[in-house]
C-alpha cells in the first residue's frame, strides 16, 4: 500500500523535502479557513440557543440542559437506556447491511428481481417510519422486536437504492477486460464489482444509519419502557423541557459520534485511491 | 508462440431502430498467422479492426466463420489484451492490477511475477502506486506488462498508443519492439496509423472501409526500426498509395 505524503517526504533529501513543504501562511489566514467556519457555526449555534433560552420560558438553555443530563447520569438513567437503544439499532442495522446489499445486487443482476421489488422498495421509502412505529406497537407491544423491525423496514430501502446504483455503475470496460483475461467470476466479484460499489454502499449505509436510528427512537417513544426514545417521552409526559432537550442531545451526540468516528473513516478508506490521485495532481 | 487461423469470419450487427439495415462490420476475413510474428491490421476508422480483435479475444462472437488459436476455439486460448485505454482497476495498486489477471501460483509467486514484468517495462518503482498517480504513458506500460505477464499464446493490441502524446507514443513503440524481440510472442496489432504499422510489424494486413481484407504485405525491414528511417517512410508511402488506389474507384463512382 502506498504511504502517506509525510512518509514519502521523510525519505527525501532535505533540499527536495524543502521544495515540497507547504508555503508559510500568515496567522490571520486561520480566520478564513474551513476549520474556522466550522467552529464559528458551532459557537453561533450555542449563542443563539442561550439567547433563545433566556428570552423564552419554554426553551431550556444549554447550561440547564447539561445540568439536567448530569442529574440523569447521577440517577443511573443514561448508560442503561443508551445501551439498549444502541444494541437495538446495531442489530437492526446489521440486518439492513446484509439485506440492503444483497437485494441491491440481486436487483442489478436479475431483471425479474428488479421488476418484482421496484414497487415494494418505493413503498418502503415513502411509507413513514411513524406509521410502522404505530403498527409494531400494536403487533408486538413493549418488546425489542418492534424497534429492530422498524429500523430494518425503514432503513433497508435506502441502502438498496444506493447499492443498486453502484452495481449498475460497475464499469463495463473493466468487465470486458476481465473476460478477455479469463479472470474467474469470484475474483471479478471481489476485486472489481464490490470495490466499484463500495462508495455507493458506504454513502447508502450512512443515510440508512440515520433512518434506522431515527426509527428505533420513534418506536421507543411510542411504545417502549426502555431506551433513549422512551426516556425523552417520559420527560415529555412530565412536561420537562430540560428533560426532553437533554435526551435529544444524547440522541444527537450518539449519531454524530458514530458518523465522525466510524463512517467518516470507512468512507475515507474506500476513497483512498482517489485521494492518491488527487495528491499526484 | 501461437497459430491464429481465421476462416471466412463475418460480423453483422442488428439494426438498432426499425427500418434500419443490419450493419455488416466484417466480410469474409481469412488469414493465418503463426510463430514469432508481429501482424498488424491497418485500415480506416470503423472498418471493423477492433471488432475482429474482440472476437479473437472471446469477448464477442463471429456471426459466421471460425477463429482458432492453436487449434482451439478463440475463447479457450490464453490471450493478453492491451486496449486503447489502459483499463486498470483504479482502486487497486499497480502490483495488485498485475496480480488480478494472474491465476497460477501463490499470492507471493503472483506478486513476484508481476514485479518481474513491471521491471521489464521500467516500472518496478511504481508497483505500490495507484493508476491515478501514473501518467497516461506509464498506465499503458502497465497494461503491456500485464498482458505479457500471463505468457499469452497470443497478444492482442488495439491502438494502444492512440491516446498518448506523440513523444510518449514514439518511445513506447521503440520499447514495444524491444519487448517483442526479447520474447517469442505472436502479436496481433490494430491501428489506423500506417507509419505505426510499418514501424512495428513483420506483416501488414490492409482492410478497406467495407470490412474486407484487400492486401497482405510482408514488411521486410530490419528491427529495431525508427520513425526517422528512410525505408520506413518509403514503405509508408507505398501503403498509403495502395489505400488510395483501393478507395479511388468508390470515390469516382
Amino acid at each position: 500500500m502506498s504511504g502517506s505524503v509525510a512518509d514519502v517526504r521523510s525519505g527525501l533529501p532535505a533540499e527536495v523535502a524543502d521544495l515540497l513543504a507547504p508555503p508559510a501562511r500568515p496567522w490571520w489566514k486561520w480566520a478564513v479557513s474551513d476549520r474556522a467556519a466550522r467552529y464559528t457555526a458551532r459557537i453561533m449555534f450555542l449563542l443563539i440557543w442561550q439567547w433563545a433560552g433566556t428570552v423564552f420560558d419554554d426553551i431550556p438553555t444549554p447550561l440547564s440542559t447539561v445540568e439536567f443530563l448530569i442529574e440523569e447520569f447521577r440517577a443511573g438513567e443514561v448508560w442503561p437506556n443508551v445501551a439498549i437503544s444502541v444494541i437495538r439499532a446495531t442489530i437492526g442495522l446489521a440486518f439492513v447491511l446484509v439485506f440492503g446489499v444483497a437485494i441491491g445486487i440481486a436487483m442489478a443482476r436479475w431483471w425479474r428481481v428488479r421488476y418484482f421489488l421496484t414497487d415494494l422498495i418505493l413503498v418502503g421509502i415513502t411509507l413513514p417510519a411513524f406509521i410502522w412505529a404505530l403498527l409494531v406497537v400494536m403487533w408486538w407491544g413493549f418488546s425489542n422486536i418492534g424497534p429492530i423491525a422498524v429500523c430494518i423496514v425503514s432503513a433497508t430501502p435506502q441502502l438498496v437504492v444506493n447499492t443498486f446504483q453502484g452495481a449498475t455503475a460497475t464499469p463495463g470496460k473493466l468487465l470486458s477486460m476481465s473476460d478477455a483475461y479469463r479472470v474467474k467470476n469470484r475474483r471479478q466479484f471481489r476485486w472489481l464489482v464490490i470495490p466499484s460499489m463500495a462508495e455507493y454502499i458506504a454513502a447508502g449505509y450512512r443515510s440508512a444509519i440515520l433512518a434506522g436510528w431515527g426509527a428505533v427512537l420513534l418506536v421507543e417513544w411510542f411504545g417502549n419502557d426502555k431506551g433513549v426514545g422512551f426516556r425523552a417521552h417520559y420527560w415529555y409526559d412530565a412536561r420537562s423541557f430540560d428533560g426532553m432537550m437533554a435526551w435529544g442531545l444524547v440522541m444527537m451526540l450518539i449519531i454524530l459520534a458514530f458518523d465522525r468516528l466510524v463512517m467518516d473513516r470507512v468512507v475515507t478508506h474506500f476513497r483512498r485511491w482517489r485521494i492518491g490521485g488527487q495528491q499526484w495532481s | 508462440m501461437a497459430r491464429l487461423v481465421a476462416r471466412d469470419v463475418m460480423k453483422v450487427f442488428p439494426p438498432t431502430r426499425a427500418g434500419q439495415d443490419p450493419v455488416v462490420a466484417l466480410r469474409n476475413i481469412s488469414f493465418e498467422a503463426e510463430g514469432h510474428a508481429f501482424v498488424t491490421l491497418v485500415g480506416p476508422s470503423g472498418c471493423g479492426k477492433s471488432t475482429f480483435l474482440n472476437m479473437v479475444s472471446g469477448i464477442d462472437n463471429p456471426s459466421a466463420g471460425t477463429l482458432e488459436v492453436n487449434g482451439k476455439a478463440a475463447d479457450e486460448a490464453r490471450i493478453g489484451y492491451v486496449f486503447q485505454d489502459p483499463r486498470l482497476l483504479p482502486w487497486k495498486t499497480v502490483i495488485q492490477n498485475m496480480e488480478y489477471v494472474l491465476d497460477e501460483g501463490s499470492h507471493e509467486e503472483r506478486v513476484a511475477r508481476g514485479r518481474e514484468f513491471l521491471d521489464k517495462v521500467n516500472l518496478g518503482g511504481s508497483a505500490e502506486m495507484y493508476p491515478g498517480q501514473l501518467s497516461g504513458g506509464m498506465q499503458q506500460r502497465v497494461g503491456i506488462a500485464r498482458a505479457l505477464a500471463i505468457e499469452p499464446d497470443l497478444l492482442l493490441m488495439d491502438e494502444p498508443f492512440s491516446h498518448l502524446d506523440a513523444i510518449t507514443a514514439r518511445d513506447l513503440r521503440v520499447e514495444l519492439q524491444r519487448l517483442w524481440l526479447d520474447t517469442d510472442t505472436t502479436i496481433l496489432f490494430v491501428t489506423h496509423d500506417v507509419l505505426e504499422a510499418v514501424l512495428l510489424s513483420s506483416r501488414v494486413i490492409m482492410m478497406s472501409s467495407q470490412g474486407r481484407v484487400f492486401r497482405d504485405l510482408t514488411i521486410d525491414l530490419p528491427f529495431p526500426r525508427l520513425q526517422t528511417d528512410r525505408d520506413v517512410a518509403i514503405q509508408q508511402s507505398e501503403i498509403l498509395e495502395l489505400f488510395e488506389e483501393m478507395e479511388r474507384p468508390m470515390v469516382d463512382a
